[in-house]
């Protein structure tokens, strides 16, 4: 799929497979990631290509297509004067899913995500992190088999973001989940595979381990004194920064040897993002 | 302070929507102002050597200027054989006349009385029935002295001296300048550009949650308030200026003529009782002036009502309804002569020809304020106020509010 | 709850929607009855001896019903001449009193109703103009109903309430996303366009049975079926249409002029997604063109504001004289049937296109077909609105005084005196001999010739007088004819010589104001012809050659007693005092509104003061007598045959029958 616009591509040449699990997409800001879950979602028309799902067009499904995807976007506001559960039935009528049935659903989601005692507040008297677990609740409303999350830990604290975490990995079994963000520690742990967008381009593919394999050797580690940190911290790439007493315990992204004293370690996943974004 | 106003001029009307609505404003405001000429004017009928326009202005080098008896003259010995002429109606009605300017004997008689001969003969007798007022209103200062009535001797003193010296000593065009003073079109225009400018002011910031950023910050407070009250108010000025501007050069240019300028105001037959000495250039500068203090004191209140708005909805409809009203109200009363609903309908500033084409008063303490006087003043009270109330209604931090005074006066340091 | 259901109950009561409905039919009712006044205030005063000529002649003008009001024009025109001279017979002692009473008892009988037949004589000129199209028939409803050719504002600021936070609230909260990748999200778009439609029609339809229900209650709305032209609003219209079609038409048009301005509405916030622009675009698109185009341009746009104005589509021309060079000139040119149905199909052109685009938008693009042909609908909408814009008060000190309108003025010492050349009215000190102009402005009447005082009321310390101005802004006939002319009325303090306007009011109807009619009607016209006139705290009473129309103070209100303006008219303050037709001097309480005839008082003329009434008594060959004011107590004064009699403080004046010289005789006398 593609998507130009205003003399720049905002998404060229994607294209990728998924199966049952956690996807994770990373990439900086502006590197393309919304514009992809729009197109996938259907809020944006792209300029070329298709989703297929099972082989089959998702153009051609039409609403079966829209049955088949749960979608929260990025920063939910919703209906501030609607309850919970008026919100939650009203997706429900937007999901073609009975009210009995939707009513039954939502209650049992509610229960999943700790909200059960909120059903009856007003969505705008909720805070962040309940909204943001209102917008999970509503994409998982028609039982979808593809949930795509957009920044879904935007703005979270940390308790928040790790109780959002495992519910994530909760909902994966049995769907593809695609997990938009920039936050690196969001996926680390439960993404099957991660996809680093950079300027609309996907530049790589692969599980975290395959990533952290392809830039073993330009991960070092140095200690040294605060004068060097500071020269090698314009120099090159540091992906970390330690006090240790008087000294300082740099790690470096480089292809090249940054210090004499440096010593190669194993990557992790915030080396390969910084690895492949470096400079912006 | 500066550079916080020049932000807050950017955020909130260096916008793509105001500019293309401004552009398309302007464009259907030149529209208006050749419909006018075309309407209005006689002197539309093309550049035919026979049409109005080109014997009007073959005509005009031959009476322009200091009004004399030669050219009075001259002018009665063309116009009276006509006038004779066709007294009874029974003259020749053919339109190819050779000897006709226009070609028809009527259509001479016509443009000789409605472009020469009338304003010619008002023009010349302007001088004494001004002297007649300034005569009659010293008369009624002397009796009103004698009865008690200060007020009134005072009023009639004004007149008198208002009066006294007036005179119009040289004939010109003047047409243009009636049918520009007696335009309101763009008033209307830039009432609903400043509606649409200034609702959004504090409605933006909450759309967006920056009410509540601004808030944390040393400048965040009043003086981010004051910032955006300077600059809603230095975009509507802008904005008067700009249309009276557009409606000087349209007249101007579907006129095909700036002609008039330097005749004084009252040498348009219903500005005969202006409430000012000035000419008709100086008016017009006068008139923009007014204009945007109008309008600024009508933005304020707009911006005092969309403080209390969550969205756009509820203020622009309850701003475009007390619009509305004023606007009726303002136009049906025009023609009243009570000056109070005059002065206090931010209207009459707006469609200024209603404050300026009569000198009307009303006392203040004893004293006479003419009414244009009157609904400046009272404008600028009314703008003022809406000030303080924004000032006082708008979010504070609530350090702020507890040490009031000190904190207003870090915030502005 | 069904998606609709949903949708309906957040439109109505998160977004307010029942509310501002709920708040558009009540002010819409209150302001209708508000606002309302009769057409033809004679029609509305006299309906009772209007509609007994109107059960003769109803209908379409016929050459009986022709014939029986040209010779009821004629028996009543002779019925009022015998009348005078059977008066005349009977207080010269001609004929008996028996005589008199069985024939005037004749006369009363045909003139009974002469009020009523001058309105549908009125009538009949007007429908002989082109009897072809027009009926006899009350028209005050009809007039009401559908002679107005102004803008209902409260409907369009409803629209504009309820309709904008539609989409808007949608994008201002994000969830427009969330609809979109919903698999019914493009459903609750085609609900929303659906729910507001049903809105706005339930809420034209309410206003328009509403203002059916209110004209068919305050003046009735017969006949239905006769053709649109029997009111005057649409004299010259060539349409061929029964009122009640007409009714039913504008009201439809009107209903569709609200459909385009919500479906214009809702484009615009789709395209937009800001409340302002949206609700800035909707009031620009029907505001601009309302004041700044001709009537003439306005109903030939394809935009919501010539169908939410309805009426002028079933007009006729109007035509006007250029008053310099005599040339006509067509202020409004008629819609034609094909450039209405043009029109019409252009504009549900425009919404279909609108309505398709809004779906568009709210489609996810996995269920469009095609995602190219988008741009060219939003286009030929945008282009079409784009073509479509530029297509281009009293203190409580007055009626102490005894006024006669015949008598002279007490003017504390001062007489008003006119000028022989210039007809400018002064006030001369009769003591000291000097004048004052009696319009204490030094500007009034200098500047033009249009400016002139009317008529004097005096009642100590003020001296009240009218002026009629007559001021032009724009002296050509077009869009807006800046003509007016207002009636004042001054109270000058003869103390102080302080100066208030009291009462002001513009008469003629030539005058709209930015292009928004300012019409007042024949409501005001008496004041244009008033030659004289009289006051208390709270009316005014104008006297004209038609008779003496009283107007509220405060409400503005006129009413006409039915008082004749034949002779003498006098006021104390509470009564008014007159001879009716046949001399008899009558009284009618301005409170109560209630005559009493005093019976054995017929007058050739008569006059009062405080205290007394003096009359020239016809009965009695003109032989001058006084009386209290309630009839009792009658005095001979004197025995010389009088004409008329006028009284002042000191003397009472009569004009010999004989000599023809006024005798002025002591009151003490």
């Amino acid at each position: 799929m593609g998507k130009y616009a205003k003399g720049i591509y905002a998404l060229k040449d994607f294209t990728t497979e998924l199966t049952e699990g956690v996807y994770g997409l990373l990439g900086a800001n502006g590197a393309g990631k919304t514009t992809l879950i729009n197109i996938i979602v259907g809020i944006l028309g792209s300029d070329g290509g298709t989703v297929l799902i099972d082989g089959q067009d998702a153009g051609t499904l039409g609403k079966d297509f829209l049955s088949k995807i749960g979608y929260m976007p990025q920063y939910p506001v919703f209906y501030r004067d609607f309850t919970v559960m008026d919100f939650l039935l009203y997706m429900c009528a937007l999901k073609g899913i009975p009210a009995e049935q939707g009513k039954k659903r939502a209650l049992e989601l509610l229960e999943i995500v700790n909200l059960s005692d909120a059903k009856d507040k007003k969505i705008g008297a909720l805070s962040g992190g309940m909204r943001q677990r209102v917008g999970i609740v509503q994409a998982m409303l028609g039982d979808p088999e593809i949930l795509i999350l957009d920044e879904p830990t935007a703005g979270l604290d940390p308790s928040e973001r790790i109780r959002f975490r495992n519910l994530i990995s909760k909902f994966a079994r049995g769907r593809t989940i695609l997990l938009a963000t920039h936050i690196v520690s969001d996926v680390e742990c439960i993404a099957k595979e991660i996809m680093i967008l950079k300027e609309g381009s996907l530049i790589t593919q692969g599980t975290t381990d395959t990533l952290e394999e392809n830039i073993y050797g330009k991960v070092w580690e140095v200690t040294v004194n605060g004068e060097d940190a500071a020269r090698l911290g314009s120099q090159y790439y540091v992906s970390n920064m330690k006090q240790q007493g008087e000294r300082f315990l740099v790690r470096i992204v480089s292809d090249m040897l940054p210090d004499s004293d440096a010593v190669k370690v194993s990557p992790n996943l915030e080396d390969v993002f910084l690895y492949y974004f470096r400079g912006q | 302070m500066t550079r916080l106003i020049k932000y807050e001029f950017y955020k909130l009307f260096c916008k793509r929507s105001i500019l293309v609505v401004l552009i398309l404003f302007s464009v259907v405001n030149l529209f208006k102002i050749n419909s006018e000429f075309h309407s209005y004017s006689y002197l539309a009928d093309g550049n035919d050597s026979r049409s109005w326009n080109s014997v009007y202005w073959q005509l005009y080098e031959d009476y322009r200027g200091e009004i004399t008896a030669e050219k009075i003259n001259h002018l009665l010995s063309i116009y009276q054989p006509l006038a004779d002429a066709t007294a009874d109606m029974t003259a020749s009605t053919a339109k190819d006349n050779p000897d006709m300017m226009t070609g028809n004997i009527y259509s001479d008689r016509n443009i000789l009385e409605k472009y020469y001969v009338e304003p010619m003969e008002y023009f010349y007798h302007y001088r004494t029935y001004a002297l007649q007022v300034a005569e009659r209103a010293k008369e009624n200062a002397a009796v009103y002295k004698e009865r008690g009535q200060t007020y009134e001797a005072r009023k009639n003193s004004v007149i008198y001296h208002l009066y006294s010296g007036r005179s119009i000593k040289a004939f010109a065009y003047e047409e243009m300048y009636n049918y520009y003073l007696n335009y309101d079109f763009s008033g209307i225009l830039v009432l609903f550009l400043c509606l649409y400018g200034v609702v959004s002011t504090f409605v933006c910031e909450k759309e967006t949650q920056m009410d509540m950023l601004l808030l944390t910050n040393p400048g965040g407070g009043k003086k981010t308030t004051f910032a955006k009250i300077t600059a809603a108010s230095l975009f509507v000025i802008s904005v008067a200026i700009w249309f009276s501007v557009v409606d000087y050069i349209g007249f101007v240019y579907f006129f095909g003529t700036a002609e008039g300028g330097n005749l004084p105001l009252y040498a348009v037959s219903n500005f005969s009782t202006a409430a000012v000495n000035c000419n008709l250039w100086q008016y017009a500068i006068l008139s923009a002036v007014i204009r945007a203090v109008g309008i600024w004191t009508m933005s304020m209140v707009f911006l005092l009502i969309s403080l209390f708005g969550r969205n756009a909805l509820v203020p622009f409809v309850a701003d475009f309804g007390a619009a509305l009203c004023f606007i009726i109200t303002g136009a049906s009363q025009s023609c009243f002569s009570n000056a109070w609903l005059k002065i206090i309908n931010p209207y009459s500033l707006l469609a200024n020809r209603i404050l300026f084409g009569k000198t009307e008063f009303i006392g203040f303490a004893g004293y006479p304020v003419q009414s244009f006087q009157a609904a400046i003043i009272f404008a600028i009270i009314v703008g003022v106020v809406s000030i303080t109330a924004m000032m006082m209604l708008s979010k504070r931090n609530s350090y702020c509010r507890e040490r009031g005074i000190k904190c207003l006066d870090l915030c502005t340091k | 709850m069904s998606g609709f259901m949903h949708e309906v109950k957040k439109i109505m009561l998160c977004q307010r929607g029942l509310f501002y409905i709920a708040l558009v039919l009540l002010f819409g009712t209150v302001w209708l009855a508000l606002s309302d006044n009769p057409v033809d205030i004679a029609m509305e005063q006299y309906k009772n001896e209007y509609e007994w000529y109107l059960e003769k002649v109803n209908g379409y003008c016929t050459e009986e019903s022709s014939l029986y009001l040209e010779q009821e024009a004629e028996r009543i025109a002779k019925a009022k001449e015998r009348q005078n001279s059977l008066l005349e017979n009977y207080y010269d002692g001609k004929i008996s009193e028996s005589e008199y009473k069985k024939e005037s008892r004749e006369i009363e009988k045909v003139l009974e109703r002469q009020n009523g037949f001058e309105v549908i004589y009125q009538q009949y000129l007007y429908i002989c103009e082109n009897a072809g199209n027009r009926c006899f028939l009350q028209t005050n409803g009809w007039m009401g109903l559908l002679g107005k050719g102004t803008l209902n504002f409260i409907i369009f600021l409803g629209i504009l309430l309820i309709v904008t936070p539609v989409f808007c609230s949608e994008y201002s909260c994000q969830m427009d996303t969330l609809i979109l990748t919903a698999r019914e999200g493009r459903k609750s778009a085609l609900y929303k366009l659906l729910i507001m439609i049903a809105v706005v029609l339930f809420l034209s339809l309410c206003i328009s049975l509403i203002e059916y229900g209110f004209y068919r209650f305050k003046y009735g709305l017969p006949h239905g079926d006769y053709p649109i032209q029997s009111i005057r609003y649409f004299a010259d219209s060539s349409k061929s249409m029964s009122l009640l079609e007409g009714y039913v038409l504008i009201g439809l048009l009107r209903m569709f002029g609200g459909v385009f301005l919500t479906i214009l509405l809702m484009f615009i916030s789709v395209l937009a997604k800001k409340y302002a622009v949206t609700l800035l675009t909707g009031a620009v698109s029907v505001i601009i063109p309302y004041i700044g185009l001709s009537k003439t341009s306005i109903y030939r746009l394809p935009l919501p504001l010539p169908f939410l104005l309805g009426t002028d589509f079933f007009a006729g021309d109007i035509v006007m004289s250029d008053a310099l060079t005599g040339d006509e000139k067509i202020i409004f040119a008629e819609v034609g049937t094909v450039t209405l149905l043009t029109l019409l199909f252009v504009s549900v052109l425009l919404c279909t296109l609108a309505v398709v685009w809004i779906l568009r938008r709210n489609s996810n693009r996995w269920l469009m077909k095609s995602g190219q042909k988008k741009r060219g609908a939003a286009f030929v909408v945008m282009f079409g609105l784009a073509l479509a814009v530029t297509g281009c008060a009293g203190r409580g000190k007055t009626g102490s005084v005894v006024y006669n309108s015949s008598a002279g003025y007490d003017c504390m010492g001062y007489e008003i005196i006119q000028d022989a050349g210039n007809f400018d009215y002064s006030l001369k000190n009769t003591s000291t001999g000097e004048t004052y102009p009696l319009a204490r402005s030094p500007m009034f009447g200098v500047f033009s010739d249009e400016e002139e005082i009317r008529a004097f009321y005096v009642c100590p310390p003020y001296l009240y007088y009218t002026t009629s101005v007559m001021e032009s802004y724009v002296n050509r006939v077009g869009n807006y004819n800046s003509n007016i002319t207002k009636v004042s009325v001054i109270e000058l303090n003869l103390n102080t010589f302080e100066e208030k306007t009291i009462f002001e009011q513009m008469t003629n109807s030539g005058r709209s104001l930015l292009g928004i009619d300012y019409e007042t009607g024949d409501k005001w016209k008496f004041l244009d012809f008033h030659l004289a006139f009289f006051l208390n705290d709270d009316n005014l009473f104008f006297i004209g050659n038609d008779g003496i129309t009283k107007v509220n103070r405060h409400t503005r209100k006129t009413v006409k007693p039915g008082i004749p303006a034949n002779g003498n008219i006098s006021f104390d303050g509470e009564s008014i005092f007159y001879k009716n037709e046949q001399g008899v001097l009558t009284r009618y309480d301005v409170s109560s509104n209630e005559t009493y005839a005093y019976e054995n008082i017929v007058a050739y003329d008569f006059c009062m003061d405080e205290q007394s009434i003096y009359y020239v008594s016809r009965t009695d060959g003109g032989d001058l007598y006084s009386c209290g004011k309630d009839g009792n107590n009658k005095e001979l004064i004197s025995h010389i045959p009088a004409m008329s009699v006028t009284c002042d403080t000191g003397n009472i004046y009569v004009l010999s029958k004989e000599s023809g010289e006024e005798i002025a005789l002591p009151k003490s006398h």
